[in-house]
């Protein structure tokens, strides 16, 4: 089960740019759409560690963060706009 | 079909996580290189639909059961609909509030007086110049 730890590892690599690209701006566009990249592979890491701790939750902790992820980088893009449409 | 289960199941799904987790690599890569922010919107949106994707399918079948198989199916189509569409609310809010395109873009079909034609940032022939104040105002 090697493969899901070194896939785990790359996932994190992804959330160290991410969080990087939002320290740095230089726009709120550009850390909203990080905060998105954050998101999704936070969602890729609880399925990834779940497996890795034999939890029985996991697949609904993945339904409920899809479930969730959309409303949220909806709010962000209403937020940049500041709620203009 | 036992042989199936226990071998083939856990190699096809790490192959897949991997596969997955180097979807997840070179969105990183693209947050940090990239030039502006729609080419970094457009490989943010690749992880999430391909990314999570490759990912949730590889943890399904490493534990296939039917109630995974049920819940991992309505993750999988409801991340393909709302996250694209999450990313164009997104990159829509930027253009609005005058995310500067990349010097390279060509054409900016969204700008109201240009009718289609080469962005702020192109000349007539559609080569990328350098403007100054390109940024467009809040509407």
């Amino acid at each position: 089960m090697i493969g899901f730890d070194v896939a785990a590892v790359l996932v994190l690599v992804a959330v160290a740019a991410a969080t990087v690209r939002m320290v740095r701006g230089p726009r709120d566009a550009d850390r909203v759409v990080a905060a998105d990249l954050l998101f999704f592979a936070v969602i890729a890491l609880i399925a990834l560690l779940g497996l890795r701790v034999g939890s029985d939750g996991t697949f609904d902790l993945v339904l409920v963060a899809t479930l969730v992820g959309a409303l949220s980088a909806m709010s962000l893009a209403r937020l940049l706009t500041r709620g203009r449409r | 079909m036992d042989a199936v289960l226990d071998v083939w199941f856990p190699v096809v799904g790490q192959v897949l996580a991997v596969a997955g987790g180097l979807i997840f690599l070179t969105a990183g890569l693209g947050m940090l290189k990239l030039p502006d922010f729609y080419t970094r919107v457009s490989t943010a949106t690749t992880a999430a639909g391909l990314g999570v994707g490759s990912v949730v399918v590889g943890v399904l079948l490493a534990e296939p059961t039917v109630p995974n198989l049920v819940k991992a199916l309505v993750a999988l189509a409801l991340q393909l609909v709302t996250s694209v569409v999450a990313s164009i609310a997104v990159a829509r809010s930027a253009y609005l509030t005058g995310a500067p395109l990349a010097a390279s873009t060509r054409y900016d079909e969204l700008a109201e007086d240009s009718g289609g034609g080469p962005a702020v940032g192109a000349d007539e022939q559609g080569r990328a110049v350098e403007v100054e104040g390109a940024e467009r105002p809040v509407r």
